[in-house]
Parts: C-alpha cells; sequence; structure tokens
C-alpha cells in the first residue's frame, strides 16, 4: 500500500525550523552557562566536546547547579539519569533541545 | 484538582523533641576536611541530631506532646483524636498511635490514627486532623510528625547520613467554631516513586539474608537494601520545580495576597535546594526562616521544628499568617495556608 504513497524528504534542518515554535537554542550560550556553574574552571576550558566528567571541578553539587540552570534558563526539566548518561555537554545539549 | 479547605480548627500550639546527642559534619570521617567545608557551605547542614538505639520517633513524639500538654494546660480527657505521621513506627503492626494513646495515659475514647509519609507528611497530617475536628465532635487533637531518618539511612552514605537528622513534633489544634479557614493544596507523582526508597523489607520485596549486603554504589557511597536510596539529583529538579507551583497555586486559587504572608516555612531539604525554590518565588530572606545547619532534614518533623526554634516569639507574641510547603518522598508535595494567634509555643525538648 505504500508504493502507492508519494514520499517527500524534507530536509531535517527544514523540519526543525517550522516546529520549533520558542527561541532558537543556540549551542555556544549553552556551553557558556554550562561553564558559569564552575568557579575555578576557565571557562576557555569548556567546549561542546568537552567531557564534563573529567573536569575537576566537577562535583555533585555542580550537577545539581546544571540541573537548576536548564530549569532557568530553557524551562527543561532534566533528570539524574539524563547527567549520568551523558558524557559531553553537546550530550546534554541535544537532551534539552528535544524537550524544549 | 486537590484543593481543600478546612474551617472551625485554630492551631493552639507547636513543641518540638531532638536527641541530645549531635553531630557534627566537621568531624565526619565519610567526608574529608575540605568537602565538608564545602558540603556544609552549599548544604547549609552542620549540625544534626541522632537518637540513640534504645529511642524511637514515638519516644521523640511523647516528650514533645507531654511538654506541650503542661503549657498549654490541656486536660487529657478533652483530646479526642491523635494522628501520628511517620516513616519510622515502633513495629510493623500494631499502629504506633495505638502505643501514645496508652502512654499518654489518653481516654480509651480516643481516635487514634498512623500515616505512613515522610517529608510531605505534616501538610498532609494537617488536612487530615482538621478534617477530623472541624464539625466539633471531636474537641480537640493532636499531630505528631517525626522520623527517626538516621535508623533509615546508612552511615556509610555521604549522599544521605550527612544531611539529616531526628526530631519529633507535636501540634494542638482545637475545635473553635468560626476561626479562620485553613487552606490546602496537594499533589503526587507516584512515577517518581524510586527516587526515594528503601527496597527491601517491606511486602514487594520481603526481607531476605541479602537484604544487609552492602554495595558500594560508588566511592563513599556504601549501603543495603534496607537503608534508603536517594536519587538527589532527581529530588533536586522534580523540588525546584513543584514547590513553587504548588505555593503559586495556593495563593491564586485562595486569592491569598502573599505580601502579607510573614513566613514562608518550607521543608527543610538543604539550603541550596531551598534557596531556589525562594528564590523563584521572590521571596525575602528574612521571611523564610532555616533550621537546617541545626538539625538537618528531619523528613515530616522540619517544619514545626522550624517553627519551635526559628519563629517562637513571633507565634507566641503576635498574630501570623504562615504559608509552610513540604515535598519529597513519594513523590508527594503540598501546600497550606494558616494563622495563629499569640499560641503557645514550648521551649526545644532535649532528651
Amino acid at each position: 500500500m505504500y508504493s502507492q504513497k508519494r514520499i517527500i524528504i524534507i530536509p531535517e534542518n527544514t523540519l526543525l525550523n517550522c516546529c520549533n515554535f520558542t527561541l532558537p537554542m543556540e549551542a555556544d550560550q549553552f556551553v557558556k552557562h554550562f561553564a558559569d556553574q564552575f568557579d575555578e574552571t576557565d571557562a576557555s576550558e569548556f567546549r561542546l566536546d568537552t567531557i564534563f566528567r573529567n573536569i575537576e571541578e566537577w562535583s555533585s553539587i555542580i550537577a545539581l547547579s546544571i540541573i537548576a540552570m536548564v530549569d532557568e534558563e530553557y524551562g527543561v526539566s532534566i533528570k539524574g539519569d539524563d547527567v549520568r548518561t551523558s558524557n559531553t555537554i553537546q550530550d546534554l545539549y541535544e537532551i534539552v533541545k528535544s524537550r524544549l | 484538582m486537590s484543593y481543600l479547605t478546612t474551617d472551625n480548627v485554630r492551631i493552639s500550639g507547636f513543641a518540638a523533641c531532638v536527641p541530645k546527642t549531635m553531630e557534627d559534619n566537621l568531624n565526619l570521617s565519610l567526608i574529608s576536611g575540605d568537602e565538608a567545608k564545602k558540603f556544609i557551605e552549599s548544604t547549609g547542614v552542620r549540625y544534626r541530631r541522632i537518637a540513640d538505639n534504645k529511642t524511637t520517633t514515638s519516644d521523640l513524639c511523647f516528650h514533645a506532646v507531654s511538654k506541650l500538654i503542661t503549657d498549654l494546660s490541656w486536660q487529657k480527657e478533652d483530646i479526642d483524636c491523635i494522628v501520628f505521621i511517620s516513616q519510622s513506627a515502633d513495629y510493623i503492626l500494631p499502629a504506633t498511635s495505638c502505643i501514645l494513646q496508652h502512654r499518654l495515659g489518653l481516654s480509651q475514647e480516643t481516635y487514634c490514627l498512623d500515616i505512613s509519609s515522610g517529608c510531605s507528611g505534616w501538610v498532609y497530617g494537617m488536612s487530615v486532623i482538621t478534617s477530623l475536628l472541624q464539625n466539633g465532635n471531636f474537641r480537640k487533637g493532636i499531630l505528631l510528625a517525626g522520623e527517626t531518618t538516621l535508623k533509615l539511612g546508612s552511615a556509610f552514605d555521604k549522599s544521605y547520613w550527612p544531611l539529616f537528622g531526628d526530631a519529633g513534633t507535636a501540634t494542638a489544634l482545637e475545635f473553635i467554631p468560626g476561626n479562620k479557614s485553613i487552606n490546602f493544596h496537594f499533589c503526587t507523582d507516584g512515577g517518581g516513586f524510586e527516587a526515594i526508597i528503601i527496597p527491601d523489607g517491606g511486602f514487594r520485596n520481603p526481607f531476605k539474608p541479602e537484604s544487609l549486603n552492602y554495595k558500594e554504589i560508588e566511592p563513599g557511597i556504601s549501603r543495603n537494601n534496607l537503608h534508603v536510596h536517594l536519587n538527589g539529583m532527581d529530588v533536586f529538579s522534580f523540588a525546584i520545580t513543584k514547590a513553587p507551583d504548588t505555593i503559586k497555586k495556593l495563593v491564586s486559587h485562595f486569592q491569598l495576597n502573599i505580601e502579607e504572608v510573614d513566613a514562608f516555612i518550607f521543608h527543610q531539604a538543604n539550603l541550596y535546594m531551598n534557596e531556589k525554590i525562594r528564590n523563584k518565588l521572590k521571596l525575602p530572606a528574612n521571611k523564610v526562616p532555616y533550621s537546617l545547619n541545626k538539625f538537618g532534614n528531619t523528613s515530616s518533623a522540619t517544619i514545626p521544628l522550624t517553627l519551635v526554634t526559628e519563629w517562637r516569639e513571633k507565634l507566641m507574641t503576635s498574630r501570623q499568617r504562615l504559608i509552610a510547603c513540604a515535598f519529597g518522598v513519594g513523590l508527594s508535595w503540598g501546600s497550606v495556608y494558616f494563622e495563629t494567634d499569640k499560641i503557645i509555643c514550648s521551649n526545644l525538648v532535649e532528651i
């Protein structure tokens, strides 16, 4: 039955743009918000591919402040498992973006 | 929609009892010096009281209520109901409130009820006891709320032990026709039941010898399946959204003037989380008292304990309009608006 239908392929970006009614979420802005939760680590050390757990200053309290930052800046609720299963800042960024 | 109003009930007094034995988080072997300082700074918890092996929640509540009945000059025969809120009951059965009826020397014509509830317990308990009293059949009642939290958790779990303390409290209430209404809002999300859980020892996972085996979850976190497993991150993300939400709903539904509220008494979870909640609601710091530094998180006891230790003078000498908000294990949360007018507030009892 599928053969009778015409399949239209929409580029992923188009779909994202037309469904995303909230303010666009900038990756570099997310990295900056992420870096703001650290007191001692220099902001230049944070990139999308940074494995945040390996940062010396990383702690359970900073994990909480990341959850709070995501709540305040993006209105998105993330859970312990979201943080635990993420390795890089980008992993978390993608989770937040998918819930906007 | 879980809004509730109860009428014709006055809150007549508060009392709280804690064990004399104190633990200082700066001296714990579980967390090192620097880590301990950071811990105290962010959680706000330095000292906690710990009950000895012989002392249960009902003992702490017994001493609190005995002092309160004396300070109120109440006749025991006028007390028609007691409600005991705890998740550290004396026995699996019978209900602890029955034991307390006898121990307190109350009449056999007393309604006794246990409610298994944790952090949100005092708010839920208030809805039950004021509902029992509001039509005047019962004249006076006592709400007992407390926990020996340190008997529920592992001493080798740094994500639990340094945060929690033991306490028992008593709230005295009586039927007074025409007294100002008490307003409540309640919520539940059982989808989060595993966020704070003791996995074994109930009837879903009955006790077995392996329940006693310690497992190291990560360095500094060892516990067995009869201990509380606390998922701090999940509880945090839950509380910073749900606690402000219930207070906003309570204020809006009952058209309360938030400016006129004298104090907002939050369940004492930890300072970092509670300050997030306070800031979200834009509440001034002087209206949000903390007892965390001295007692830690004492589960359902935190709200009356904070009133007794931080708001006693104001409660005894003036009219107070108060909002209390509690959140935690269940997941369960809620808030209550109530007024008091020059009530009895016993000195903290230490045993």
